[in-house]
């Protein structure tokens, strides 16, 4: 069934309809929530909530083709939500010593001891500028799509991404 | 493009590596099909006509032990600052009827409502029908496709065709206007629906009066207890907030203690100007490893000056469910492994029963069939935090008899905080 077709069965209260709409797009949304979370359980509670929040007001929603962009947007805003209820950064990032990597490499060694400084780093810039990175960086997201995601002008944007940056920078001494 | 930049784009490959997990799907259905249901609550918004559910500190088949709100009929069911409130026609009439197809009719009376909660008013009349075979469930329709549920309530006998209900739901959003009354009778093998229409008056709407971040922190048990907002209006007090098992207890705490039918109740006294405020709702969502919970406490009075919240406890009750014979000369009789009737005195027309337990039972006493007084259940209805042995617990009862039936309920056992809060107000 196409899009349109399934949004007019979540609209009408069918709720599987609605489960299948964000399942068939579930690395997309999940992607999304632990590219900003960086843990699974949050990652799943922020959908969770999220698809709460669709089932209540998905009758509202006027224009089918827009649910992707709008479900993201309710997303980002449930994930915004769990990170303020955090009381410390609790990031289980076990992807730097990926498996498909050679762990004997001291170059792949070295490039993994740098992400992890460049994370440690990041999580210190405040949480609109950490979200506006990853979003441009780890999930190489146009700066529209982050203004259209997070509800901010596309100048802002820009502007949080380029002074995150340069935070990062100074951090590192200049050296990246 | 700069190192920096590049460094950032790396990130990338690893979380292309994250896989989706695949409880995912399950975790999205549990979220939509689970609302917050009274879990420390057995009727889940069944309301079998000839029962009335009570939460348990002592064990009396002939009280109705909640707060109960009025609308013009509903004189016994009042209390403190609702019967104030329907004393000022506070409330909404609707004045419209359904009839089931074998006759049983209910009369929506009418509502009243605030940001927390929607209280009906309305009328069973069983035309005939015997009211153990009438079973219905409520619930209130609207634009929200999931509707909003039942919550706490309670019911009496006017006679023998009628009784009077007050039920209350989840607060319809503030976008609702047309409203039904749900109501599906469960009939053998399959059930019957109506429903009644009606238009909120938001103009009728209980104010709200104090909307507060508490934002305060409570440990007990190994467990955090956080008491986030306050939200209140003369209708209704609801206090929101979370628990969290502290770091060192291990993981799987929360589930193991919440995860299950029998799991412990989180409750607290709010006290205005030193006056406890009567409680009524409360529930807890468990989703993930996060557990909410929403306690409902009784309206605010016209004018205050304090808020405080004493007594935040965690209570379990163990149902027991049994009776044994005594006698004056009973002793050292074994009901539980944590309740023993250690002995039975009689004198000048009335029976004490010490019972060895480290918790607070739940206990009747009949003679000749007939339930007889607990004349020092007060004691009884503070909250006494269980003990790590068995202490004795002495319960007088009015009447004796050589032969009488202790019918024992439950069992309660409470862990107390000592923590009392005062709630700032602006």
């Amino acid at each position: 069934m196409d899009l349109t077709g399934q949004i007019k069965k979540a609209k009408s209260g069918d709720q599987e309809a609605l489960i299948q709409l964000v399942m068939e797009r579930k690395k997309e949304y999940y992607g999304l929530a632990y590219t900003l979370l960086q843990d699974q359980e949050d990652s799943l509670d922020a959908m969770q909530d999220m698809i709460v929040i669709l089932a209540q007001n998905i009758k509202k929603l006027r224009k089918e083709e827009a649910f992707p962009s709008w479900s993201k947007t309710i997303l980002v805003n449930c994930c915004r939500g769990i990170l303020k209820k955090r009381k410390t950064v609790n990031y289980t990032d076990i992807h730097d010593y990926a498996a498909h990597e050679d762990q004997s490499s001291a170059e792949n060694f070295k490039r993994s001891e740098e992400r992890q400084d460049i994370l440690q780093e990041l999580k210190k810039l405040n949480p609109r500028q950490q979200e506006a990175i990853k979003l441009r960086f780890f999930l190489d997201l146009e700066y529209e799509k982050i203004a259209e995601l997070t509800r901010t002008p596309l100048g802002t944007v820009k502007s949080r991404i380029a002074s995150g940056l340069a935070k990062l920078k100074a951090a590192f001494g200049g050296e990246y | 493009m700069d190192k920096m930049e590049k460094a950032l784009r790396d990130k990338k490959e690893d979380l292309q590596m994250v896989e989706v997990p695949a409880e995912l799907e399950e975790r999205l259905r549990n979220a939509l099909n689970q609302r917050p249901v009274p879990k420390n609550r057995k009727r889940k918004g069944l309301i079998a006509a000839g029962l009335v559910f009570l939460l348990l500190l002592t064990y009396n088949f002939d009280t109705l032990a909640y707060y109960g709100k009025k609308i013009a009929g509903y004189d016994t069911l009042t209390y403190g600052s609702l019967k104030e409130l329907n004393e000022e026609a506070a409330g909404q009439e609707i004045n419209q009827s359904y009839t089931f197809p074998n006759g049983v009719e209910i009369t929506l009376d009418g509502v009243m409502f605030d940001e927390n909660e929607l209280v009906a008013f309305y009328k069973i009349q069983n035309n005939g029908v015997k009211w153990d075979d009438i079973n219905i469930l409520y619930q209130i329709g609207g634009l929200n496709p999931l509707g909003y549920h039942a919550k706490s309530g309670q019911g009496e006998q006017v006679d023998a065709g009628t009784q009077v209900w007050v039920q209350s739901f989840t607060s319809p959003a503030f976008y609702e206007k047309a409203l039904t009354f749900d109501m599906q009778m469960l009939v053998p093998g399959t059930s019957v629906t109506g429903n009644i229409e009606f238009r909120l008056d938001r103009a009728k709407a209980m104010k709200r009066v104090v909307k507060q971040a508490l934002n305060k922190k409570v440990r007990l048990d190994g467990l955090v207890i956080s008491l986030d907002t306050l939200t209140a209006s003369r209708l209704s007090t609801v206090i929101e907030g979370r628990i969290e098992a502290l770091p060192q207890a291990g993981p799987g705490t929360l589930n193991q203690m919440f995860d299950n039918a029998d799991h412990p109740r989180m409750e607290f006294d709010i006290l205005v100007d030193g006056k406890k405020l009567a409680a009524g709702y409360a529930n807890m969502h468990f989703a993930g490893n996060r557990l909410s919970f929403s306690s409902e406490a009784m309206g605010l009075p016209t004018a205050f000056t304090a808020i405080t919240i004493e007594n935040i406890r965690l209570v379990k009750t163990v149902m027991v469910d049994q009776e044994v014979t005594i006698t004056p000369e009973t002793k050292d009789l074994r009901i539980t492994d944590d309740l023993i009737v250690k002995n039975v005195t009689a004198a000048d027309g009335n029976t004490s029963v010490t019972v060895l337990s480290r918790g607070t039972p739940a206990m009747g006493l009949f003679i000749d069939g007939e339930q007889v007084k607990n004349m020092n259940d007060q004691e009884f209805a503070e909250d006494k935090p269980e003990s790590q042995t068995p202490t004795a617990k002495t319960l007088q009862f009015q009447g004796q008899s050589e032969e009488m039936t202790l019918a024992v309920k439950a069992i309660n056992y409470i862990k107390l905080s000592p923590e009392s809060i005062d709630v700032p107000l602006q």
